[in-house]
């Protein structure tokens, strides 16, 4: 049932006895697993059926740390979430993002990928993508017709499958309209979480119409599903004291706000100019191997061993044909050549375009990287002292990146660099010197993916919630969503977001029954 | 005989060896070497480049880059002398050097050029071109 707060009459409670924040990927998905159940489910969301600018308007906040998205274009407040401008990119995260890092601080989850993977492969029939299946070997992928720098032992191909996308809120909002125990309300902003004197139980959760209406949603439990930004403001708004949450006793959340480091990072001048690439980074793809055709994507990835031995961050890298003028080659080492004779393959290569004289074009590839964020607590969410149309405080976001992220994409480009030399394949220009923060290309930018702000870790002292979701100290509240991540790797989110809400869901049934 | 002094007798015999290897490369790094040796071995490295000219550049900008982040001109001369002997011939000398490439893209020990990512052999094979002018 869809119910639209605005027709509710004064002084009526809400009340279930699961109550989830948010109607995106994670809510919605938490709410389906609910359907049919014997838990009455209330599912809150913001927004309406459509876009709405004044309500989307409430996302609207300062940048201020590093130069961010505007905080009312990178997400969507209506129902179906964000995932209604998702562009579809599925992968799951992989087992050493899960694990502590040897010389890599804050990074691990207290359970192991393969505990998760049951809910993995749950997830895919919801973001409506082909079996659980990532070998590149299985999407029609020869390791012999690779290019010779994917070959290993360092960079491989990887693939990520594609979603339709899924639009969360149309797909599945029949099933949700039908629900004999789902109730979903629109236009219900939730402000407060309102707890017990202790802190350690959410009594209520006060909720307001833009028309400046208010009500009160009671339930045994609450999960807050409204995205890696709005989780850690509305567990802010709740505190009893200025910048400290719900469960917040050690400062924690809102801090670790990761996001992908993404950039034009190199150039990559091929030996022979490409007339028919085999394996195309970034480029979307269709399989036809299987019983209907899938699309997907290849990028380039690290091993896990050279990730382990030279302790990398995890990445995405792609690629984009480019026929460059000689505006490109402004200030490069134009004469770049094939240094020594005999070694293996640069006979060929300083015959390329690439040493042609000036005023013809260069064939090559501009190099694009999803550089995974070190987890950082400086890099964080406030609250502003400006408060939005329902009297809630604003997201000050304050973005920032370490030093430490600067030199692993500058170790990624230079052993891709190597490794392409020595392959005979081409040879790499770096964008990314290694050097200070100020040196990062101009164009780049952290994704849409926000994570971390409720990192999950077991212990209290380093994460917002517990392995269960369950935010620490608060017996019945939940976090769903990208927030919990503690360590972000290189995949898109979305899967895991969805792959986390069925395991909750399932938590919740068992805790409940 | 103790196993302490056992120890220390190999120890002993050991310093001695390795003292007389060290002595040996101090003495042969050390001694003047005629111009003609450096020469030759300078002028069969350049010889190893596809392209002079067109190297020039590069080893201009490896000569420009910081002295912490660069050997000096003649130093890939100097090691090759060193490691080939002064009597190699072209090919010798182009093996060890295409092997040292190798290795060091292998091992990702690599500079960066304006970005462009190569060998620091392959840098300063340029930067003997560079150096003195004359290929």
């Amino acid at each position: 049932m869809f119910i639209d707060l605005r027709a509710v009459p004064d002084g009526i409670d809400i009340t279930g006895d699961i109550c989830v924040v948010g109607a995106g990927a994670a809510g919605i998905t938490l709410a389906r697993e609910l359907d049919g159940s014997r838990f009455a489910c209330v599912l809150l969301e913001s927004g309406g059926m459509e876009f709405d600018s004044q309500t989307q308007e409430l996302y609207a906040g300062e940048n201020i740390g590093r130069p961010f998205f505007d905080l009312t274009t990178c997400r969507l407040r209506y129902f179906g979430g964000t995932t209604n401008h998702w562009s579809g990119w599925c992968m799951p995260l992989d087992s050493i993002d899960f694990q502590t890092r040897e010389g890599l601080p804050y990074r691990g989850w207290p359970f192991e990928r393969s505990s998760l993977e049951p809910w993995y492969r749950r997830a895919q029939d919801i973001c409506q993508v082909g079996p659980f299946d990532y070998a590149p070997g299985n999407w029609g992928m020869v390791q012999s017709k690779l290019p010779t720098p994917l070959r290993g032992p360092h960079f491989i191909p990887r693939i990520a499958q594609l979603s339709p996308p899924t639009r969360f809120g149309s797909a599945y909002e029949p099933a949700l309209k039908s629900s004999p125990n789902v109730t979903v309300y629109l236009q219900a902003n939730a402000c407060r979480f309102e707890t017990n004197e202790s802190g350690a139980k959410v009594q209520s959760l006060s909720v307001r119409t833009l028309s400046g209406r208010e009500f009160k949603v009671n339930a045994k439990v609450f999960v807050l599903a409204a995205g890696g930004i709005e989780n850690a403001r509305l567990l802010l708004a709740s505190g009893r004291t200025d910048g400290q949450g719900v469960g917040d006793g050690r400062d924690l959340i809102g801090r670790f706000f990761m996001t992908h480091i993404c950039c034009w990072a190199g150039w990559l001048a091929v030996m022979d100019p490409p007339t028919e690439f085999y394996f195309d980074p970034g480029y979307f793809r269709t399989y036809q191997g299987g019983s209907a055709p899938r699309s997907f994507v290849p990028y380039i990835g690290l091993s896990e061993e050279t990730l382990r031995q030279r302790r990398l961050p995890n990445i995405k890298l792609l690629w984009k044909y480019e026929v460059l003028g000689d505006t490109a080659r402004e200030g490069t080492l134009t004469d770049l050549p094939s240094i020594v004779d005999e070694v293996e393959g640069r006979r060929q290569y300083v015959d390329s375009k690439v040493f042609r004289r000036e005023g013809v074009p260069v064939m090559g590839t501009k190099l694009f990287l999803n550089l995974e964020p070190a987890p950082n607590p400086d890099s964080r969410i406030r609250l502003s002292r400006e408060r939005d149309a329902i009297g809630m405080r604003k997201v000050a976001l304050d973005w920032n990146v370490a030093a430490e992220d600067k030199r692993n994409g500058a170790a990624v480009l230079q052993l891709f660099g190597a490794e392409v030399a020595r392959t005979g394949f081409g040879r790499l220009r770096s964008f990314l010197e290694d050097g200070d923060d100020a040196t990062w290309p101009a164009d780049m930018y952290g994704d849409q993916h926000h994570m971390g702000t409720t990192r999950m870790h077991r212990d209290p002292s380093l994460g917002v919630v517990n392995a269960d979701c369950r935010v620490h100290g608060v017996a019945n509240l939940y976090v769903a969503g990208s927030s919990v991540f503690p360590t972000a790797g290189a995949a898109n989110p979305t899967l895991t977001i969805t792959a986390l809400a069925l395991r909750l869901a399932d938590h919740l049934k068992e805790e409940l029954r | 005989m103790t196993g302490s002094l056992l120890l220390r007798r190999r120890w002993f015999f050991g310093a001695v060896a390795g003292g007389a290897v060290s002595m040996w490369s101090i003495a042969l790094r050390a001694a003047p070497r005629s111009e003609n040796a450096h020469e030759r071995v300078r002028k069969k490295l350049i010889s190893l480049l596809r392209d002079p000219q067109r190297a020039r550049e590069i080893g201009a900008a490896y000569l420009r880059s910081p002295p912490e982040q660069r050997a000096p001109p003649l130093a890939l001369a100097e090691t090759v002398l060193v490691e080939t002997g002064p009597a190699a011939g072209i090919e010798a000398i182009r093996r060890y050097v295409v092997a040292r490439i190798r290795r060091e893209l292998e091992d990702a020990q690599v500079v960066s050029l304006d970005g462009w990512i190569i060998s620091p052999t392959e840098a300063q094979l340029c930067a003997l071109v560079a150096a003195d002018g004359a290929p």
